[in-house]
């Protein structure tokens, strides 16, 4: 059986600048709608399930536009055989970064759902959709923020940091 | 393995003393060389991970022997856990808790490739336990003991491998 090789997308023509507004606004914009999803809308409502299936359809529409267009993408996630050396060095290093931004925000999650909220009565995921809520925001930081951190810190095209 | 620091002093020292060392230093301390040599750090390695096993068991084990003999065992491995983890860090000379600039090239590429090898494993490990917790019908106690397991075993591996595979300094004696 033969193995298709890996296409290299073009290098990114975006400067830096533009690259970090289009993750904080992908970022955020999960993040809110994640938030009403869970905090906002009735649990089993048509509109729980409206905003679930447009969370649904936006990550992976998004992550396949990523994967198949970006080079970011595509050097935080290829094998290491298809990346030279500092591609190499900077894929690690974005992996060093997501795993300790992960593990803060693990340390965060366990501290807030194990002691601040039931102690001080906030907010606890109950109802199936809120799980979803969890569940999804925990699988798109797992995909996604290796690749994202490399993109975050990438120079400009043209060489300027 | 490269160091930056370089090997001074020997002699044993408080605990205050410790706490006031700059990490770097402490990180690079000759005291730690017994933890050095590869055999040794893979026996850390091994005594870490059974201990976070154990902490995991007691809290799953309260409903069985009670609240206060569980909090009884998780506080009497407390201290063997902090003297593992303390020696496994400073076994690999601190390379996954010093900052970038306290560290040489290769050790930042060694320490690098270290967490980018335990990126999916510690999602799966976190992500398997999560599931157990929200999906599988077990009682509380057990839910909590998988989830403390897989998040401290998630901390603990890019360190747990970088002692694990990294050759013996070229100056060890074993």
């Amino acid at each position: 059986m033969t193995t298709k090789p890996l296409t290299r997308p073009r290098p990114g023509r975006l400067s830096r600048r533009a690259r970090r507004a289009a993750i904080g606004a992908t970022a955020l914009a999960a993040a809110t709608a994640l938030a009403v999803l869970a905090l906002l809308t009735e649990p089993g409502s048509a509109a729980a399930s409206l905003l679930k299936l447009t969370i649904a359809t936006a990550t992976l529409g998004g992550f396949a536009f990523v994967m198949s267009r970006s080079i970011h993408w595509f050097v935080g996630n290829a094998p290491d055989e298809a990346l030279d050396e500092r591609e190499l060095a900077l894929r690690n290093r974005s992996y060093f970064r997501a795993y300790a931004l992960f593990a803060g925000l693990a340390v965060a999650a366990g501290f807030y759902f194990l002691d601040l909220a039931p102690d001080l009565g906030l907010w606890m995921p109950v109802h199936y959709d809120q799980w979803w809520a969890v569940v999804w925001g925990f699988l798109v930081l797992a995909l996604g923020a290796p690749a994202a951190l490399l993109a975050w810190d990438e120079a400009d095209p043209d060489g300027d940091a | 393995m490269h160091t930056k620091e370089p090997m001074t002093r020997a002699k044993p020292r408080s605990i205050r003393d410790t706490l006031a060392t700059p990490r770097r230093t402490l990180m690079n301390d000759p005291m730690f060389d017994w933890s050095r040599p590869r055999t040794m750090r893979r026996r850390l390695v091994v005594a870490l991970g059974g201990l976070i096993l154990a902490s995991g068991a007691a809290l799953a084990a309260a409903p069985l022997v009670g609240k206060y003999p569980a909090i009884g065992a998780l506080v009497a491995l407390l201290a063997p856990m902090i003297f593992a983890i303390g020696n496994l860090n400073a076994s690999v000379r601190g390379l996954t808790g010093l900052k970038t600039g306290d560290l040489d090239e290769w050790q930042i590429a060694r320490r690098d490739a270290a967490f980018r090898q335990c990126w999916w494993p510690s999602i799966l490990i976190l992500g398997g336990a999560g599931y157990a917790a929200l999906f599988l019908p077990f009682g509380f106690a057990l839910k909590a003991g998988v989830l403390l397991s897989a998040f401290f075993l998630s901390l603990i591996m890019p360190v747990a491998l970088l002692a694990w595979t990294l050759p013996d300094e070229p100056d060890a004696d074993a």
